[in-house]
């Protein structure tokens, strides 16, 4: 059977490596994150549902033969209940599978020829390219070389190369790790070559590291810049990690020194050029066959494959917007599809509904903007991401949207960045610029606007984003706190705080602006309230108003990893006393400190305690009983009780502690053990889906 | 001291006890208790204590792990044999909880080391089975003021008491040990397996109701058990006055070493 590249032979025995592990977990004698360190460089993700996961097939440049893809389809139809996926890096993908079942897909996948290997993780990634003849030969021997390498596993982070054909650059080598446009200098064959670009929550345009390389130095250069980041790369702090910021941290002058002398060596092992199996360049027809969201039934694929067969193995492509090329077969074979060229050419990552990182809904906003845009055949790029990682590449889009969280009259709101402008071409790409952020539910209305007037100056689209940027109270408009498709408030609740939900970080940094706004409104009170809450969402926890807010962040920071002196300026703030401008500054800047302190696990340093708990000054502050909080919310039984328990037993006979609980069973039990203990309970009442409990220590 | 998040939910089901508490753990984790014998009633002790997070155990045995031992030493595995008592019942300790500090005392008791070795410890556990060192360690923690569990057990019997300073002690009952080969011991006359640790169990408790300060100790009673029948009977004494070491004018001022019948259970 033919396939575009040759697998490792090492790969069986990862796939047993595999299969042990896996069941080693499943018969729970190895914790989750033993697995899952070689399951994500395997290509296998955990779905945001839990214990659900996908598998994502390297192809390169997006090729598969017609039938590989009907193995593909099979597979899913035998294992998953969900469409087929094609991704924005020309991957395909298995979705909604068990973790049981994955161990079998990766097998009958290798028998395909085919491999998740390198899917995900700290490796080298599918290297993609624009599909033309020239330069295809070099993507599979590349890939083909670089997955058989062991050190292809365990990069500081991931490593993306791209491929072009020419200059126009939709290969996108001017926007990923490592990239290559294919050029011909007196005869010669070779490639210009870009470094240190990539997308993501802080995305670069690459650098030009060679104006010329011969072709046989594609393998060489490729293995030096693997090496260099290898050797250097930020293994600590996954947000700089990489190749992008190894590149910024060292300067280009330094970099280029150090990869130069990585390419020294690289030559000097001598490692053999690549083999390159030239095709016969003949790519004439081209059909663009649109899915909707990249999604396709494998019915309907494996009907797709059968026609396609009759023309050859090399007649499929997966591309960058989501959809399939079909080459070298007359169109009048092939079917119409029903999605409209916008519609298909449209992109949304997977977004919060399967994506662990995920803040919005992308699908389901691109669902409900073709519900109200219906059709179009206007050739523009939409893309949607649901977070800023730009999985959905909104730096590329003629209108692109990225999920982030807004905060309106205390509530959450799911909203999106609208990103307008990207171009990629060799020479002039540009990413796409930020134009306001709109909430999720006013963009289909926004949009068939805006595509009324498209192309629109500047100004009009800054008018336009004005016009529908307001949240109504929660009252008047519940919808706008509700995503798209989701019949739950919206909250952060289940987001994991792993290391890419870089919505966190637009929300704390919504914070910190308005702290500046409000020292130069001269409103201390504000200023308070915004350094209070910045920092909460990294401990997971949501205020439902501006005093618990402060509540909370005097319980869990000041003291913890504030200075206990700035509990004075809180207690101002809830007792409604008046704060100077100056004390409320000092606060904010403290917390500014402590956040830019914060470690990548979202972790601060605990400060020394100079008051030992117990000691006569905690306890005996004035003559009042005091008064604690806690949020117990997310904690089981009996972990709730207990810790209930230990609090009260820090606290004097008369003093009050307020907790939080969630409903089921920790209302049912809590309050009972603690009146049982021989302590008050003063007061229940719920809020939404939890329970507010105050209680006296007796 | 606080409790780690680790601590708060390994002891939880200790920390929810309303007798217990954060600060009972807190003292559990502070106590230290020293383990004499590390055979049938010295492994369930000990494993329970090191569960409950008793700060510092030691543990006291010469003797090395045989054949017949496993029968009921259920700290020993049968990979054991021939290995240190004390270092076998160590490594499970430890592997149990990595919170306890083990210290191990591979060595004979006597007069001349039995002060020395007490004087660290907040509660001791006889786990021994032979009537001079009971003497032995009843005397020395009379002199010393500390606290004892005493324990010992034969065929399908148990019996038990626990020692506070100015309470009955085990002289109070009998005056001194039965004349040597007077009384059978555990190699001659055997033992069930599971009565050792029906005791030990007993003795663990205590020891951990010492620490905590919680309940009614099994001061100035003797626990006696018949496993056969299942009858527990509790025979209330008091110190006596006559006591030759605990008494009012006491005629034992330096610790004997009686001819020992060598048995470890
Ligand atoms: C560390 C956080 C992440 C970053 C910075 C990131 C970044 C990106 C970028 C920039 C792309 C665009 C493709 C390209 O580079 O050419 C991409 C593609 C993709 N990423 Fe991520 N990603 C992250 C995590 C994830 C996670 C956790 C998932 C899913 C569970 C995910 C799923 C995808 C998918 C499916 C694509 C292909 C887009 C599609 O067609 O659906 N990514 N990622
Ligand atoms: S852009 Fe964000 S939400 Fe979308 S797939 Fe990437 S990480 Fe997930
Ligand atoms: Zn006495």
């Amino acid at each position: 059977m033919k396939q575009f590249y040759d697998l490792p032979k090492s790969l069986d025995s990862e796939i047993k490596e595999y299969e042990n592990l896996v069941n080693d977990y499943l018969a729970g004698t190895i914790p989750a994150v033993k697995l899952k360190a070689f399951r994500v460089p395997f290509g296998v993700y955990e779905q945001r549902e839990n214990e659900t996961y996908m598998c994502r097939v390297r192809l390169p440049c997006g090729a598969i033969t017609p039938e590989q893809l009907i193995g593909v389809a099979r597979i899913a139809e035998k294992y998953s209940d969900r469409p087929l996926h094609f991704t924005t890096r020309q991957e395909v993908q298995v979705h909604h599978v068990k973790l049981k079942d994955t161990v079998a897909i990766i097998k009958e996948l290798k028998a395909l020829g085919l491999a998740t290997r390198g899917g995900g993780g700290n490796t080298v990634r599918n290297i993609i390219g624009d599909g033309s003849s020239l330069i295809e030969p070099f993507v599979r021997a590349l890939t083909t070389r670089l997955i058989a390498e062991k050190d292809s596993w365990n990069l500081p982070r991931k490593l993306k190369i791209a491929f072009s054909g020419d200059s126009s650059d939709k290969g996108l080598a001017t926007v990923n790790d490592l990239g290559f446009i294919y050029k011909k200098q007196s005869g010669q064959i070779g490639f210009t070559v870009y470094i240190a670009g990539g997308l993501g929550a802080n995305p670069r345009l690459a650098k030009k590291l060679y104006d010329f390389a011969p072709a046989n130095e594609v393998y060489n250069i490729s293995r030096a810049v693997k090496q260099l980041f290898d050797k250097y790369g930020n293994r600590k702090n996954k947000h700089v990690a990489r190749l992008r910021f190894l590149f910024e941290s060292l300067g280009a002058k330094e970099f280029t020194k150090r990869l130069d002398s990585e390419l020294k060596e690289v030559r000097q092992q001598q490692y053999p050029v690549l083999e390159i199996k030239a095709d016969q360049a003949k790519t004439e027809e081209l059909t663009e066959y649109y899915l909707f969201l990249g999604d396709i039934e494998p019915r309907e694929v494996i009907k797709l494959a059968e026609k396609l067969k009759p023309y050859g193995d090399d007649v499929l492509r997966a591309n960058f917007n989501q959809n399939l090329v079909i080459r070298n077969v007359p169109a009048k074979a092939l079917s119409a599809r029903k999605v409209s060229r916008f519609f298909g050419q449209a992109v949304a990552c997977t977004g919060a509904a399967t994506c662990r990182l995920g803040i919005c809904l992308s699908r389901e906003l691109l669902k409900a903007i073709k519900e109200e845009v219906k059709d179009s055949d206007l050739d523009l790029n939409l893309k949607i991401s649901g977070c800023p990682n730009s999985c959905g590449q909104h730096h590329l889009a003629d209108i692109g949207f990225y999920g982030v969280i807004k905060r309106f009259n205390d509530r959450l709101v799911p909203c999106y960045q609208l990103m307008m402008g990207g171009v990629v071409g060799e020479g002039k790409s540009r990413l796409a610029e930020k134009f306001g952020v709109l909430p999720a539910k006013a963009i289909p209305n926004f949009l068939v606007e805006l595509l009324a007037i498209y192309p629109a100056k500047r100004e009009a689209v800054i008018s336009l984003v004005d016009k529908y940027s307001q949240v109504p109270e929660f009252t008047q408009a519940p919808g706008f706190y509700y995503d798209w498709g989701s019949t739950q408030l919206f909250s952060l609740a289940d987001k994991t705080e792993g290391e890419c939900s870089a919505g966190m970080y637009d929300l704390i940094n919504w914070d910190f602006t308005n702290i500046e706004q409000a020292i130069a409104n001269n409103e201390p009170d504000q200023v308070v309230l915004s350094a209070s809450r910045a920092l909460l969402v990294t401990k997971g926890l949501e205020p439902k108003s501006a005093a618990e807010a402060v509540v909370l962040f005097k319980q869990h920071f000041i003291g913890q990893h504030l200075d206990s002196s700035f509990a004075s300026t809180v207690d101002k703030y809830l007792n409604r006393e008046k704060i100077t401008l100056q004390e409320a500054k000092e606060l904010a800047s403290a917390v500014k400190k402590l956040y830019d302190s914060m470690d990548n696990s979202l972790k601060f340093p605990e400060i020394e305690k100079e008051v030992k708990q117990g000691s006569p000054d905690t306890k005996t502050v004035g003559s009042q009983a005091s008064r604690e909080f806690r949020d117990f919310r997310g904690i089981v039984c009996p972990m709730n009780f207990v810790k209930t328990k230990l609090v009260l037993e820090t606290m004097n006979v008369n003093d009050q502690l307020e907790i939080l609980l969630d409903d089921g069973e920790p209302i049912n039990n809590v309050p009972a053990s603690v009146r049982a203990e021989g302590h008050e309970i003063i007061k229940r009442e719920k809020i939404d889906n939890y329970w507010r409990v105050v209680m006296e220590k007796h | 001291m606080s409790l780690t998040e680790d601590q708060i939910e390994r002891y939880s089901r200790h920390i929810i006890l309303q007798q217990v508490g954060g600060k009972g753990q807190e003292n559990i984790l502070a106590g230290k208790v020293l383990i004499i014998g590390a055979g049938g009633l010295g492994s369930p002790v000990a494993m329970y204590l090191a569960a409950a997070g008793v700060g510092t155990i030691g543990i006291v045995d010469f003797d090395k792990v045989d054949l017949t031992n496993l029968q009921r030493q259920i700290i020993h595995f049968t990979k054991d044999l021939g290995r240190e008592k004390v270092l076998s019942a160590k490594e499970k300790m430890e592997a149990i909880n990595p919170d306890v500090k083990v210290i191990t005392h591979q060595l004979w008791l006597s007069s001349a080391n039995i002060k020395e070795l007490i004087k660290d410890y907040d509660f001791i556990i006889d786990g021994t089975d032979n009537f001079p060192v009971k003497f032995l360690i009843n005397d020395a923690c009379v002199m010393e003021k500390k606290p004892f569990s005493h324990g010992g057990i034969l065929r399908f019997q148990g019996q038990t008491f626990t020692h506070l300073p100015g309470q009955a002690c085990y002289r109070c009952l009998f005056k001194e040990p039965p004349p040597k080969d007077a009384v059978p011991t555990c190699s001659q006359a055997g033992i069930l397996g599971a009565v050792a640790g029906m005791l030990g169990t007993i003795q663990a408790a205590e020891a951990l109701k010492f620490l905590v300060g919680a309940g009614e100790l099994l001061t100035n009673r003797l626990l006696s058990f018949d496993a056969l029948t299942m009858d527990y009977r509790s025979l209330k004494f008091k110190r006596n006055k006559n006591c030759p070491v605990c008494g009012d004018n006491p005629s034992i001022n330096k610790l004997i070493d009686y001819e020992q019948a060598v048995c470890s259970l």
